[in-house]
């Protein structure tokens, strides 16, 4: 397995797809970086207003749209069905791996990849925030929140990947892939966010869909909901995990 | 291995190295029935040749070599890549990514290659030159290689044994000379009569083939001519002509393959 895992992160390292998506989310980045500089310096020092630059709100900022899942998700759905559009299978396992270890071998290499790229964001986040605040006297900044709810959503997106790894083992082919995959991050945003307004629940319908949940984490309350959100982050990955290995262990991995 | 389109040659081949799980049965490699202990021995060159992404022909083999856990393969140069080449392996002409893809299958030192329709798609220099590859892999390192196809002439420069495969089920194995021998080992008569001697044909022997109005092929011994031609005498049947004849290599694996002789 843990060959599996050294030949994947090889692989991604020769990836393009990979290196297109991570600028594509770094230009993602930046617009939300100028917008929220726009929205919370320039507007009120336009305004005549006092400006606290707040890397809190920043980072929750961060998440509110879908500028880090879509990169993320045309990458990750090319990188897993590629095994089944080129045959790869067929080579792996004629040399004697078994489908368990690049089953787990390629889920982990997929979750370290994920992590990398989450990281990588938020560096070039902060440099951008930091460039753009530099001369405010004042940044507020609570570490342990935001490191707390940064691993969350580190958490979130492991298991949207997990989830991701799912689809293609049901559905092999990017291109029909892809579309379940927008269509599902559309859909679940248009429905389950105004059901929820409209029954007026404490813990929304759309925090259980997982990227309804990465969405909508606010970093003052994440803390009280945690007894709702880790059950909800580890029904993701326990349950992808289960269901791709139940369908993977048994499938027909021709080309 | 010999068959026709949907024998089961590719299917066989899956089988064995474990992309579709066998319904019933056992597979056996080197006598071991764990197989999966011996897969490691084994390697497996696709019918269509396979790339990943924009990797060059040294990415792919580092990668593959990364995840099989061996040391990159030493036999570049037989198999003539270039490992300094710069363009992606998918840009690379049918041949060179072949011998890539037997590159690939032959990391580790496999004892066992299993080649799926070697020479589909190539010229006649490209399978020469493939066939030259094979015959030095196979005496230099003592690698088998199990070919699939249904080109005879080419495979009969190397091959040691054949086997048909036809519905999925292996039909035969034959040694080259056992293919000559049988292949020799059919009788031809010409009689007006036909109609009235096929019912004779049917009782004595199973396989025959009807190729005109007035001609017949039986495959038996080739001792037994006599005795076929006092049967139809005896049976009130006019004999016009009756001579050992011969069938091609090709014809009869065809033959045999598709369904119009049976073996016994």
């Amino acid at each position: 397995m843990i060959k599996i895992m050294q030949g994947e992160l090889y692989r991604v390292r020769k990836n393009h797809l990979f290196f297109a998506c991570l600028l594509l989310s770094v230009f993602f980045i930046f617009a939300l970086s100028l917008t929220f500089n726009y929205n919370t310096i320039r507007l009120p020092i336009q305004a005549g207003n006092s400006v606290v630059v707040s890397i809190t709100r920043f980072t929750e900022f961060f998440f509110s749209d879908y500028s880090l899942i879509i990169p993320l998700t045309v990458f990750l759905i090319f990188y897993f069905t590629e095994d089944y559009q080129k045959g790869i299978h067929g080579i792996l396992l004629s040399k004697g791996i078994l489908r368990r270890d690049f089953f787990f071998g390629k889920l982990i290499a997929s979750w370290f990849i994920t992590l990398f790229y989450l990281v990588f964001n938020f560096l070039i986040a902060y440099v951008f925030i930091f460039f753009m605040c530099a001369k405010q006297p004042y940044i507020e900044c609570s570490f342990t929140h935001i490191s707390g709810y940064l691993v969350l959503q580190i958490l979130c997106f492991i298991g949207y990947s997990s989830f991701l790894w799912l689809l293609s083992c049901l559905l092999p082919f990017p291109g029909i892939a892809l579309i379940i995959c927008f269509v599902l991050l559309i859909t679940l945003y248009l429905y389950l966010n105004k059901i929820s307004a409209a029954l007026d629940l404490s813990y929304s319908l759309y925090h259980y869909w997982i990227v309804g949940l990465s969405h909508g984490m606010s970093i003052d309350f994440y803390v009280k909901q945690l007894s709702v959100i880790i059950p909800t982050i580890l029904g993701y990955i326990l349950l992808s995990v289960f269901l791709a290995f139940l369908i993977y262990r048994k499938k027909d991995l021709r080309r | 291995m010999y068959g026709g389109h949907g024998a089961g040659k590719t299917l066989l081949l899956q089988s064995i190295i474990g992309t579709i799980l066998p319904q019933a049965g056992t597979i056996k490699l080197f006598e071991n029935t764990d197989y999966l202990q011996e897969k490691r021995r084994i390697g497996y060159v696709p019918q269509m040749p396979f790339t990943i992404g924009r990797m060059t022909t040294s990415d792919m083999l580092h990668y593959f070599s990364l995840s099989f856990g061996t040391l990159e393969s030493n036999l570049v140069k037989i198999l003539g890549l270039n490992v300094y080449e710069k363009k992606p392996a998918h840009k690379l002409p049918l041949s060179v990514q072949r011998n890539l893809n037997l590159g690939i299958a032959l990391l580790g030192n496999p004892d066992f290659v299993l080649y799926d329709e070697p020479f589909d798609g190539l010229d006649a220099k490209e399978c020469e030159k493939l066939l030259s590859t094979i015959a030095l892999l196979n005496e230099n390192r003592n690698i088998t290689f199990l070919l699939t196809g249904q080109n005879y002439d080419l495979v009969s420069q190397i091959a040691t044994k054949y086997g048909v495969l036809r519905n999925m089920q292996l039909l035969i194995e034959l040694t080259p000379n056992e293919l000559n021998e049988q292949c020799d080992r059919h009788i031809k008569i010409r009689t007006p009569q036909l109609l009235k001697a096929i019912p004779f044909l049917q009782d004595e022997f199973s396989e025959y083939e009807v190729l005109a109005d007035d001609l017949v092929r039986v495959f038996c011994p080739l001792s037994y001519a006599s005795a076929l031609n006092k049967l139809l005498v005896t049976a009130g049947i006019e004999v016009s002509e009756i001579w050992i004849s011969r069938m091609e290599q090709q014809e009869y694996l065809s033959k045999l393959a598709g369904g119009e002789i049976t073996n016994d």
